[in-house]
This record gives C-alpha cells, structure tokens and sequence, in this order.
C-alpha cells in the first residue's frame, strides 16, 4: 500500500484513470455474462444481440488501455510497485476482454435454444455464473485496493465454479443419454458451462496478477483451485 | 490581450524607462568625469615637470653622478643605487613573504594563534613608511653595524616593508585558486607539498605577481624611510656592490630640490621624468612576466 | 544496462528446464563469496560466505561527524570486485560523504571526523601504516564537475604516473598515457592534440580525460561523485559505456542522483536516506521489488 501520492501529481492521476479503465472494463464484462444468461433463461433475443454489440464497447477499452499502459512507461518511467502495477494492469484488460468474449459467445447460443423446450440443468447455470461473475468483481476491486489477501480468497472460490461445472457435465451427460433428439441444445448448454467455468479460472489468473503486484512474489501453487475434472 | 499591452506602452511606464536610462547615463558622464580628473592632475604633473625639466637632459645627466656643480650632475649613480637597493629588495621580500603566505594559507591549522598572525600582517602593510626606517636604524645599523647608507641595509629596510604586501597578495591569490582543482590532485595520490606547488603556486602565481609589482612599486618610490638610514650622504661615484654607500633616486630628487643653486630646479624635473620612466619600465616588465604566467582554469 | 541474465524461472517449484539455462543462471546469479541474505530493515550487509575471495572495500560502522552534526549515522556495506555499485538518494542523505570516507578526502575538510573501520582488501585504511597518498592511487577518484588540470592533455594523465614513480622512462610514460587514454574511449579524438590545454575540450571529453586521469596510476576501485550530472545525455551515455567496459578491471563505486542511471549501470545499489543506510542489494531487486518502504517512495517519486 503507497503510503502517499507521488511528488508529481500527473503520475498519480495517470494512475487513477488506469484502474478507473479497467474497473470499468470489469464492470462491462460481468454485466455482458448476468445478461447473456438472463436472456438464455428467458428466451431474449434481442437482448442477447445487444450484449453481442456491447462486446465491442470492451474491445476499444482494451485498446485503450493498452495506449494508456505505453505511454504511461514512456513518460513516467514507472518503478518497482508502479511497474508491477502497469504491467497487471495491462494483463488483465486482456483477460478481462477474453471475459468479454465469453459473454459474447454465450448469447451467440440464445438464438439457437430459442425454440427448445426447458431443459433441466439449465437451473444451475445462472448461479454458476453468479458466483464466476462475483469472483472478477472482488478480484478487480482486490487490483485496485492492491489486496493481496483479497485475492487470495478469490482464487479459493473457483473450487465452487469447478464442481459447479463437474455437476452440470455429469447431469447434462446424463440428459443427453436420455433425450438423444435433444443432444444439440444440450452440447450448447455444455459450451456455455464450460465457458463459465473459464470465467472462473480467468478470475484465478487475475486474481495471481494482482498478488504479485501488490506483493511482488509469486502466489503459490498450492493457493489456486483444482484443475476441473473434464477436459 | 488589451490589458498586459496597454501596461508595457502607458505614459507612466515610458516616464519610468525614460528616467531609468538617463539615471544610466547620468552616472556613466560621473564616471567619465571623475577618471578624466585623476588623468588631468596626472597630465599635469607631466608637463610641467616636461616642460621644466627637458633641458636639463644635457649630455652627461644619464651616466654622470652627483656633483656639487649643477651642469655636471647626473642621475646614473642614484639609478644604479635603486637598482641596487630594488634588487635587495626582491630577493628578500619575494621568497620570504610567497613561502610565508603559502605556509599561512595551506599549512598552518586555523587557531587563535594564527589569526592573530594574519592580523598583524595586514596592520604591518598599512604601517607608516617611515617606522621602518626607525627600525632599519635601530637594527641593521645600530644593533648590526652593518655599513650606513648601503644598499644592503636599504633593501633590507624596503624588505621589511614590502613582505606583507606580497604575503596578503599570496594569500588571496592562493585562497582563490578552486578547490577542485585541488581535489583533482588529492584524487591522483598527490601529497599535500605536490599539490601545494605543482597546481597552487603555478594558479596562484599571477595574483602573487600583482602583488609584488604593487609592493616594488612602493618601494621605488620611497623616500622617507631611507632618509633615517642614511641613504642621504652626497656621493659621488656609483655604489660598485652592496655594501658601497649609495644613494637612490627619489631621495636624490628630495636632495637636489633643497639646493639653493636655480640650476638645480631644471635637473630635479629631468630626475623626476627618469625617475617616472624607471618605474613604468619596472612595471611594464612585471605586468610582462605576469601576463606570461597566466593560466586560464 | 545490466548484463546479467535472468534465469527463466525464479522461485518456481518447477525445476529448470535445461541443463544449458540452469549453467547460466548458477554462473551470473551466484557470486562465489556472496549470499544475498533475508537481512533485517537496516541493517543491510551483504555478507560472504567462508569460501572465495571476500570483498574488495569493507566498511563497517562507519561515521562521519561535522563538528557536533552527525552526517553519516552508522554505515556498514561491502565494494565488490567486477561489481559497479551505485548510491542513491536524495540531496543531502551523506551518499557523497560516506564515498569521500573511501579515499579519505573527508580528511581534507577541516572538522571533519570520522570514525568506524573502513578497510580495503582487508587492511584498515586509516592506521597509521597504511599511507594516505597511496590509498589515494589505490582508490581513484572523479568529481561532479570535470576538473582536469589546466595543463595540456597528455600532462594531465602523465602527472600520476609521474608523481608516484610508474614509468621508469619517457617511452613508457607515453605508453601508459596512450592505454589511459585507449581505456577511457579518448584516445581517437585526442591523439593527435596531446600538447593541447586539457581545458579546451568539450564537458564530455573533460569527464573523460578526468577518467583517463584515474585509470593512468592503475587503481584497483574507481569512486564517481555524480560524474554525469553536468553532461549532456550523449556524453552521459559515453559515460555509462565505459563504465559498463571499466567493470571488470575495477571495482567501481557511483553517487548519482539519477535512478535512472544507477538502474542501468548498476549490479548493486545502495538507498542512503538522512545519513543512514537504508537499504543494499542487487539492483533489479532495488527497482523491482525493494523491501523497504522508503526506499519504494522514493524510487517511485512518493518521497518529499
């Protein structure tokens, strides 16, 4: 934790706009997921096809964020917890684009179960994805609190996501063995379960960026969450 | 963009420049005036002591000595007695007050003692002229009984009086040479005597030299101390060493200027134009050697 | 820049990957004789171990007292051979006086004291056999602002050698000058000039002659007080250069006010703050991930 701003007050207030810009990009992310699912449950597609144009939205902070992290190296030749601060920074605008195309991708599927029927495990989804959606929010506030703890218990949470996800593969296994002319739905449904489930591990590796910025040490293995099951 | 314009270009302001460069030349025209005053007094002695003493350059009043008749005196044996007496002078002053000032300023450590040593110095260089004829007297004649009216003693004499000047010229010049200059010896492994005289004294010696022309100058010129030691007596011949009695030229032109014999008024002038051109040879050749020494750092 | 190579992996569980980049790590990471130890806040020493050569320059405890002011409050910190190590801080912090006390220059400064041990390849450089003259060819010296004396080019690097008797003729005089000169990357620009005044050469060129000046008496550590702070960023590049190529001959120790310098040019730094040593170690640590806090505010520009 800096103890007081820097002499110049520009480098603080650089600094300030670059958290702002990815809590930001946090927050369009973890919308983008709570509304591609709300529209998977409920059969939106309008709103699915929003959410696939506001993906662009994170794209360009991305794109700007990644302007703002050169340049701040350029003029303000940042040092030690500033660097390891920018340099996250700029990782983690990616990881959270990637986020973003998760979102996307999971209303690209909203079209196609449209017409189908109500299909079991569909139930779960939505709180897998509320606890996925939770773990990039506490994480980015972790990055820019500089909470080392934080994100430690963060990363402890993506246990939950992963037997999550194990529970929805054996029971959408378990369904498509049953309603064989189903099989289609339910290899979406399975898609997008596996993409929560990266959601959540996206989360972890956030989670180790913010650690070693803050503390400038390496998180150890033993802290992040078991590799799911299913490949 | 009207406002910060208008102030640079009102009445007021212009007043104000106006005043400002004439108060500049103002004081410029002082300046000229006064050095043009300094000059003229200077101009006047000049020609004056031309006007009244070109005639007595007769042949003979370069190489002849005094004599009691005035159309057979001459300057040539007082000359060789300030050459004399000035060569004293220097071999003693220079070494002794250059060593003292560089032990004073590089060698002694800072205590009361020494600043007491530094004050008294620079009350000796303000002592009157003629105190150091009454020590002259007291010491080199009565208590030595070295040969009265000697070059020797006289230059002893100037000798006493010269040393300050040239210690307090050694100092200032030795304190201003900069210390990095110092360092950067020091840095190199040299001892404190190689820097003193390799880089130092070498710097310094410009400032040193300033300041022996200065106290050589004096010296030329002084009368009265020379007169208590007895450097009065009417002499006929060139001093031949330093032990010979002789006599200098100030104290010549002092001697001649009493006698009751008008021819001896235009002689005195001729002796004062020698005596003027002596110092500016002296000079000239001082200010010459100390160009030729100086450094830029 | 440093040329020391990272290792691809740090404290990773993960063994190396090659026996080729494991070679390499253990060749530049470990300095036999040196162990970077978890040191507690303050107190700073790079200890060595029993085994290799032990450090070139050893303080320990060092003071320096202007008259009653303590400037410099218990200094203790290790020079190391083929090592360059920088002293930051800000204005003030005794990083220039604690360098002074290498070469005993601080014994020129009237009312100044200085106690603790300083000791250079084991010897204490302050007991009386020690002479102080050749500590002072030992240990070399350049200032802030380039001081060459005002002689001509090749007088300014011939005095040392001069003065302490290197040469036994006039050949190998010149020999000695023309190497000095080679070393300190001048020698192209000046060779065919060495009758000129040292002081009519460029600020860059003055530094460097100011080099060759120290390198002629051959000394085994080269001190720096700021040497670039009045150059220009080519010169001050030049500079850095040859201080990257006087590494392996020298033990080189650099005050610089410039982090940014002492980041590129440095294997080790030093964080001096109000007299005290704060904190030493290797330089990508310093500027990476420093252990104290002040010296993360003032690398970071949170200081003041």
């Amino acid at each position: 934790m800096a103890t007081q701003g820097h002499t110049l007050k520009a480098f603080d207030e650089d600094l300030d706009r670059l958290r702002a810009l990815i809590t930001e990009m946090g927050g369009l992310a973890e919308h983008a997921i709570i509304e591609a699912m709300r529209c998977l449950s409920e059969r939106d597609g309008d709103g699915a096809h929003q959410v696939i144009e506001d993906d662009k939205k994170i794209d360009a902070l991305e794109v700007e964020t990644e302007r703002r992290v050169i340049q701040l190296i350029a003029l303000r030749a940042p040092m030690a917890g500033d660097l390891r601060d920018v340099v996250a920074a700029l990782k983690i605008s990616g990881v959270v684009e990637r986020i973003g195309d998760y979102a996307k991708n999971i209303a690209k599927r909203v079209a196609v179960l449209e017409d189908a029927g109500k299909i079991e495990p569909l139930s779960l989804l939505p709180e897998m994805a509320r606890i996925a959606t939770g773990m990039v929010h506490d994480v980015l506030n972790a990055f820019v609190q500089r909470d080392a703890a934080a994100a430690i218990r963060v990363c402890e949470r993506d246990k939950a996501v992963d037997d999550f996800y194990d529970s929805v593969f054996r029971t959408l296994l378990t369904h498509m063995m049953e309603n064989p002319h189903n099989i289609g739905q339910s290899a979406h449904l399975l898609f997008v379960a596996k993409n929560l489930e990266r959601v959540g591990d996206h989360a972890t590796n956030i989670a180790e960026m913010v650690y070693y910025a803050a503390t400038g040490e390496h998180m150890a293995d033993r802290v992040k969450g078991q590799e799911g099951l299913a490949l | 963009m009207n406002k910060p314009e208008a102030r640079w270009t009102s009445a007021a302001m212009s007043r104000r420049v106006a005043r400002r460069y004439a108060a500049e030349r103002r004081f410029k025209a002082l300046g000229l005036l006064a050095i043009v005053v300094s000059l003229a007094f200077l101009a006047f002695l000049l020609v004056i002591m031309g006007m009244r003493g070109i005639g007595g350059f007769s042949n003979g009043f370069l190489t002849n000595s005094d004599a009691t008749d005035p159309t057979q005196v001459g300057v040539w044996g007082a000359l060789k007695g300030s050459l004399l007496t000035i060569v004293v002078t220097m071999a003693l002053a220079f070494p002794v007050g250059v060593l003292a000032a560089v032990y004073l300023e590089e060698f002694a450590k800072r205590s009361r003692f020494n600043d007491f040593i530094e004050v008294s110095i620079n009350n000796l260089a303000a002592v009157p002229s003629i105190i150091f004829g009454l020590l002259g007297l007291a010491v080199f004649l009565n208590f030595m009984h070295l040969p009265r009216s000697a070059s020797l003693v006289g230059g002893l004499t100037l000798a006493l009086m010269t040393m300050p000047v040239i210690v307090i010229a050694g100092r200032n010049a030795i304190k201003s040479v900069p210390p990095s200059i110092r360092d950067a010896a020091l840095g190199v492994g040299a001892s404190k005597m190689q820097v003193v005289f390799h880089h130092v004294l070498p710097l310094a010696l410009p400032g040193i030299l300033t300041g022996t022309i200065i106290g050589m100058a004096r010296a030329l010129g002084e009368t009265a101390p020379l007169l208590m030691i007895g450097m009065r007596a009417f002499i006929a011949t060139p001093p031949r060493g330093f032990t010979d009695p002789a006599t200098v030229l100030p104290v010549q032109i002092f001697l001649w200027s009493d006698e009751v014999d008008r021819a001896f008024v235009e002689k005195t002038s001729a002796a004062i134009i020698v005596l003027l051109l002596f110092m500016l040879l002296m000079n000239g050749l001082a200010i010459y050697l100390r160009n030729r020494f100086e450094r830029r750092w | 820049m440093p040329d020391e190579k990272e290792p691809m992996l740090t404290n990773s569980t993960v063994p190396f990957p090659s026996t080729a980049i494991a070679a390499e790590a253990a060749a530049d990471e470990v300095v036999p004789g040196e162990r970077v130890a978890d040191a507690e806040p303050g107190s700073a020493i790079v200890p060595d171990q029993v085994s290799g050569p032990g450090p070139k320059m050893r303080a320990e405890d060092v003071r320096v007292f202007y008259g009653e002011k303590e400037a410099l409050k218990g200094v203790s910190i290790e020079i190391h051979e083929d090592k360059v190590t920088a002293f930051i801080g800000p204005s003030g912090c005794g990083k220039s006086t604690f360098l002074r006390c290498l070469n005993r220059m601080n014994d020129t400064i009237a009312g100044a004291r200085v106690t603790g041990t300083i000791t250079l390849d084991g010897e204490d450089i302050s007991s009386p056999d020690m002479d102080v003259v050749q500590l002072r060819a030992r240990v070399g010296m350049v200032f802030q602002k380039p001081n060459p004396f005002p002689k001509s080019i090749y007088e300014n690097v011939a005095y040392g050698p001069r003065i302490h008797g290197l040469a036994s003729g006039r050949e190998e005089l010149d020999g000695i000058v023309e190497n000095s000169l080679r070393r300190a990357g001048l020698w192209d620009e000046v060779k065919d000039r060495l009758t000129e005044s040292g002081t009519a050469l460029s600020g860059g060129q003055q530094q460097r002659l100011c080099i060759a000046r120290a390198i002629a008496v051959d000394p085994e550590v080269i001190l720096m007080d700021e040497p670039c702070s009045a150059l220009d960023p080519i010169a001050t590049a030049k500079i850095e250069e040859l201080i990257h190529e006087l590494r392996g001959r020298y033990a080189i120790a650099i005050v610089t006010h410039n982090m940014q310098q002492a980041a590129r040019v440095s294997q080790r730094t030093a964080f001096f703050h109000l007299g005290e040593l704060i904190e030493y170690g290797k330089t990508k640590e310093i500027f990476t991930n420093p252990r104290e806090q002040r010296t993360q505010d003032y690398i970071t520009g949170r200081y003041g």
